[in-house]
């Protein structure tokens, strides 16, 4: 049975210290997720539980934290969901070519730097039980996430959606998540071959079968709901529990085939009618709460799981070079692929810039790592600061490649003299 | 043309350079894998209650998570005390130090007194096996206690904590 005071203290806490970072850090013109993300961070054992290691085990014992972090991976299942709902499949097929050059550099590019730094790291911050390649997949695919929601609300709060910087950077980002959640869901399967608890062949030919199922006869299915929605006159309570029913079998589908929980839930998310009438409502009902309490969860979840402690002597040169590598990879190589398809210096360093963004999506592909423990703890860590660097770095670059006034005379359809 | 030529630069190549890495790195090795949960098997009491909380108390696990040679891990039912330390070919050194609030008051763990672990992993059937000592700054200059902790050659590998 939880202690559930102790477990409304936590939730207290976690919430306050998320609200309070995160108004802080907006102040400095970062947005409120870096905060958030570095809230989670303060409340582990790298701050709270070095500078008050009472009072970190008073309200963090370590047995009470399977119920926290029962919450934060139900509040990750229903954020991977809008994640895929918020994902407009449209923009995968009218994409220019610079966007597909762009996308596909942009993941390949990083991945490749990824891979070859396992050829560095895997004898040093792994063990025998990881194969090199699923340890040099996830690590490629580590650097090569996105963070997509997180990139379209910054193009949202400077108007740069509706331009064509806007339109390609986010035609690629919807590519580079697509394929980042493909490329995951095979580095599990690689990962799990030695110990799975579900036999391989089940585990593949399952999520081939289900994944072809969800896209096929399920959307098919769920478009019945457009109907219900207009007899309805909007979105009633019945159709949440629908939904939330679907959300949860979905993810309870794939946690059961040996691969995460989260595929489920953005499979689901991506194969909902894309109804005016379904996705705001649905979006608005559930984007509060997942803010305010289920994503700091998420954050103080990470945080506890991370340690900067682990981080000693030369892991410290590491996490440099992983730091490197990741913006070399994605700036770097997004911002190249873009220049080489026609667009201005100023618009392909704003390109890498934004592509560079991984926030919190990182921070769900690491801790999918570390649950198939496929990345060690301090790996983890490190990765959780790179994260946290690529995410803090994006807001001041952006406001120095893309000066509001430029930005004016890019909002016009003009375009902004080269950098 | 351009277009093409940027794809196969900015693409293609990596994509080759990928192949390549993954076959290279099969060459590769890393160290033994000794993390996990390993359960403190039952023993003679030993004279200090503190002792016999972290050893004998209740489910008591030595917890260890590893980063390449680093190790990290927890010792006691709860995981009370912090270790950190290294691996070396088979053999572990774990250093941690009794934090206040760490261990329950009635045990009377002396805060900030220093802990030590030293083992050496090996296999034993289905198990892998840790045959450890404890020693802590009150007994530095005295006989270790040694003791016997195992866990699953094969276990589920969800490291949710």
């Amino acid at each position: 049975m939880p202690d559930v005071l102790l477990l409304l203290s936590q939730i207290a806490g976690i919430l306050v210290a998320a609200r309070l970072v995160g108004r802080a850090v907006a102040l400095i013109g970062q947005p409120r997720v870096v905060g958030e993300m570095m809230a989670g961070i303060m409340l582990g054992p790298s701050l709270l539980g070095w500078a008050a290691p009472e009072l970190f085990h008073r309200l963090f014992p370590p047995l009470s934290l399977g119920f926290l972090s029962a919450l934060s991976q139900i509040g990750l299942v229903f954020f991977m969901f809008l994640v895929g709902l918020e994902l407009d499949l449209k923009l995968l097929r009218g994409q220019g070519r610079a966007a597909v050059v762009t996308s596909h550099a942009s993941i390949i590019a990083p991945f490749f730097l990824g891979a070859c730094l396992a050829l560095f790291l895997y004898p040093r911050l792994s063990d025998d039980s990881v194969s090199f390649t699923a340890f040099a997949l996830f690590l490629g695919a580590a650097m090569s996430v996105t963070a997509f929601p997180v990139l379209a609300r910054m193009l949202t709060e400077r108007g740069m959606l509706k331009t064509r910087l806007g339109t390609v950077t986010i035609a690629a980002a919807a590519v580079d998540d697509v394929t980042a959640w493909c490329i995951l869901a095979v580095v599990i399967v690689v990962a799990r071959t030695a110990e799975a608890t579900v036999p391989i062949p089940v585990m593949v030919g399952g999520t081939a079968l289900y994944v072809l199922l969800m896209l096929t006869a399920v959307r098919w299915g769920l478009r019945r709901l457009e109907h219900v929605l207009e007899r309805h006159g909007g979105l009633s309570q019945d159709i949440v529990a629908i939904v939330v029913f679907f959300i949860l079998a979905s993810a309870w589908t794939t946690e059961r085939l040996g691969v995460h929980a989260v595929f489920g839930a953005f499979l689901a998310g991506v194969v909902m009618p894309r109804d005016d009438q379904l996705v705001r409502p649905l979006l608005d009902r559930f984007h509060d709460l997942m803010v305010i309490m289920f994503l700091p969860l998420f954050f103080a979840f990470t945080g506890l799981r991370m340690s900067v402690i682990l981080i000693t002597g030369d892991l410290w040169i590491y996490c440099a070079l992983i730091i490197a590598v990741a913006v070399l990879g994605k700036l770097g190589g997004s911002a190249l692929a873009a220049r080489t398809s026609g667009m201005s210096w100023r618009d392909s360093w704003a390109i890498g810039t934004l592509m560079n963004t991984r926030g919190l999506m990182e921070l769900v592909v690491l801790n999918v790592g570390l649950d198939i423990g496929v990345i060690s703890p301090a790996l983890f860590s490190i990765m959780v600061l790179m994260a946290l660097v690529t995410t803090f770095m994006t807001s001041p670059m952006l406001a120095r490649i893309y000066p509001m006034r430029l930005l004016r005379v890019a909002r016009h359809g003009g375009e902004p003299e080269s950098a | 043309m351009r277009q093409l030529l940027s794809y196969l630069v900015f693409v293609g190549v990596p994509f080759a350079g990928l192949l390549g890495v993954l076959r290279l790195g099969q060459k590769l090795d890393a160290p033994t894998a000794v993390h996990g949960a390993y359960a403190v098997q039952p023993m003679a009491a030993s004279g200090l209650v503190c002792y016999r909380y972290l050893l004998t108390g209740g489910d008591s696990t030595i917890h260890l998570t590893q980063s390449g040679e680093q190790l990290a891990g927890t010792l006691g039912p709860n995981g009370d005390v912090n270790l950190l330390g290294t691996l070396s070919g088979a053999d572990l050194s774990l250093k941690g130090v009794i934090s206040p609030g760490g261990t329950p008051r009635h045990v009377a763990c002396p805060v900030g007194d220093s802990v030590r672990v030293t083992a050496r992993v090996s296999r034993w059937g289905q198990l892998k096996r840790l045959d450890a000592q404890l020693w802590t700054a009150t007994t530095a200059q005295g006989p270790a206690v040694a003791f016997m902790a195992a866990r699953p050659r094969r276990y589920e590998r969800r490291r949710h904590f």
